[in-house]
């Protein structure tokens, strides 16, 4: 039902998408080359903060936990069968995001995507070069969230992974916004091939993926060249780092897990006792401190709350 | 029959069971005593194969439970100290989760499961998410897990928490029932009384290592005490409760 839910916004929004693309078919019009790429863009780029803002509330869902392993481990369930249907999983809601999204507003936009040679051989070209594209891209933003923590998960003791997670979420969180809502337009020509513009580029993956996508399109002007196989890169380092990654925490982490001391050794902080006024106040102030300070699900709502602020902010400037 | 020969585990060189060897036959009810930390839980977890012990052997009707972990599983119902359960199911869909997950039948799960759910009392509630029921009731989800498969030997850790009168007396006479039918079962428990009423052999634990595996009759006569809460106090309790208590009654009433 959830899965059922989500299907529809996500549908729903892909409609209102394609709608403006519907009325241009409709009276004849025709996007020059830099619209075309301006609304190429923004489909990569939606795509790619929709699925790795949905991959980064599911944070917590990757690995087994200990709930996990004291249900599923006195079961006769293999640890592999764990970890394919955790994975599995893991790529349902990102996946029927792609789908979702792309339902309509892929079928239509691409209408003006199609490649300089036109006719029904641009048209059978450019829609599954979309479709490849933005499954791509998600699947990159997928891919690069697992690394880091699969990293961050084998290289840390798990109490300390643990404390990180929840910066790593609140960090994720706020540059997939903040890239969506701040990065430069850069979807023409001189944009695209201005010497001081190529360092951004190199880091701006939505503009890789639509090199990538002009590739798949066969619509290649040369400045996308070297943003399609940073894409190309980037995937294919993507799946297999997250890849190694999972695979290791898996075999490693779920032994840990159980064998895990119920209770481990406190780190004694710095003893800290607000005076505000009353012991009431007082208790009050150091709740909502120590709070924010180790609640996961505080930390990342602070944190959206920040960057809302700041894009605000940053709007109005 | 269950065999636990010369089990050690550590963690980080300190360890948590030592040397502990005792065997748990079918038809007999034995009980796992010991205190908070003593290691009971870390044995049923190497029983169940979810730890792996440092070194000893587990043996089941003979065999090496590592040697086919799967096969073994199978023939295990275990309900761990912590209801540990997906609380976003409800309690008909947890247990058809693992009842296809141990790959039953699907007639005979279904029969198995709304009877267990009858006679624990939670046929009504069995569409409510677990998330909304009391602690007794997730212990009776977990011991309907455990059971609905036939399982051969049964691990029960502290079975009896969270349940209310009516259902414990109910898993009193299960627990005696089941080992009447051949079952081994291994049970641990604070509740002392309840120990003394079904088990017939006790393993008693402190700090990791065996202190007692015995009758409970023998133990009385040996020890010359005439209840297992003495037998208990004797080997496995290190602190002077009257002393204690009255330390806590002067600190709250300074």
């Amino acid at each position: 039902m959830l899965l059922g839910q989500f299907a529809t916004i996500f549908s729903s929004v892909s409609l209102l998408f394609a709608l403006p693309g519907i009325l241009f078919a409709a009276v004849g019009e025709r996007l020059t080359s830099t619209e075309a790429w301006t609304a190429e863009h923004f489909f990569v780029a939606t795509t790619l903060t929709v699925v790795g803002v949905i991959t980064v509330l599911n944070w917590d869902s990757v690995f087994p936990d200990w709930r996990d392993v004291l249900v599923l481990g006195p079961l006769p369930v293999r640890a592999s069968t764990l970890f394919l249907a955790k994975i599995s999983a893991l790529f349902a809601a990102p996946g029927l995001a792609i789908v979702g999204l792309n339902i309509f507003a892929g079928f239509v936009w691409p209408l003006f995507f199609a490649s300089g040679r036109g006719g029904a051989l641009g048209l059978l070209r450019v829609w599954p070069a979309y479709r490849i594209t933005v499954s791509a891209a998600g699947g990159f933003i997928v891919c690069s969230v697992l690394a880091v923590q699969g990293i961050a998960v084998n290289l840390l003791p798990r109490q300390h992974f643990l404390r990180l997670s929840a910066f790593l979420q609140a960090g994720f969180f706020c540059l997939l916004l903040s890239l969506y809502f701040l990065e430069p337009h850069l979807e023409s020509p001189a944009a695209l091939t201005a010497p001081g513009n190529q360092h951004l580029l190199a880091w701006l993956p939505s503009y890789w993926f639509l090199g990538l996508f002009q590739q798949l399109n066969g619509s290649m002007h040369p400045a996308f060249l070297p943003l399609a196989r940073r894409a190309w890169i980037a995937l294919g380092t993507s799946v297999f780092g997250s890849g190694v990654a999972l695979l290791f925490s898996y075999f490693r982490m779920m032994p840990k897990i159980v064998e895990q001391p119920d209770i481990l050794p406190g780190v004694r902080g710095i003893s800290w006792s607000p005076n505000a006024g009353d012991s009431l106040k007082s208790a009050i102030t150091l709740f909502v401190v120590r709070t924010l300070l180790r609640s996961r699900q505080h930390t990342a709502w602070s944190s959206a709350s920040s960057l809302a602020s700041d894009l605000r902010l940053s709007w109005v400037m | 029959m269950l065999q636990l020969r010369n089990l050690h585990k550590r963690y980080s060189g300190i360890p948590a069971v030592e040397d502990v060897s005792f065997t748990a036959s079918a038809g007999e009810i034995t009980g796992y005593l010991g205190a908070n930390g003593s290691g009971k839980s870390t044995t049923m977890k190497m029983v169940t194969g979810l730890i792996e012990p440092s070194s000893g052997e587990i043996l089941f009707d003979g065999r090496p439970v590592r040697g086919d972990l799967m096969a073994f599983r199978q023939r295990v119902g275990y309900v761990p100290e912590e209801p540990h359960l997906y609380t976003h199911l409800s309690g008909m869909e947890y247990l058809v989760m693992v009842a296809q997950l141990r790959d039953m039948d699907r007639k005979s799960a279904s029969a198995r499961i709304n009877g267990l759910l009858r006679f624990f009392g939670l046929h009504g509630d069995r569409d409510v998410s677990i998330s909304s029921y009391s602690k007794g009731m997730r212990q009776k989800v977990l011991l309907s897990a455990a059971l609905m498969h036939n399982p051969d030997l049964i691990l029960l850790d502290e079975p009896f928490s969270g349940l209310d009168v009516g259902s414990s007396l109910i898993l009193r006479s299960l627990i005696k029932e089941l080992a009447t039918r051949g079952k081994v079962v291994l049970f641990s428990s604070h509740e002392l009384e309840t120990v003394e009423r079904i088990c017939s052999h006790i393993v008693i634990l402190h700090r990791g290592k065996i202190v007692a595996d015995d009758s409970i009759e023998r133990l009385r006569v040996l020890m010359a005490v005439p209840t297992l809460e003495e037998i208990f106090s004797q080997l496995a309790v290190e602190q002077d409760s009257d002393s204690i208590s009255r330390e806590i009654a002067d600190l709250i009433d300074a």
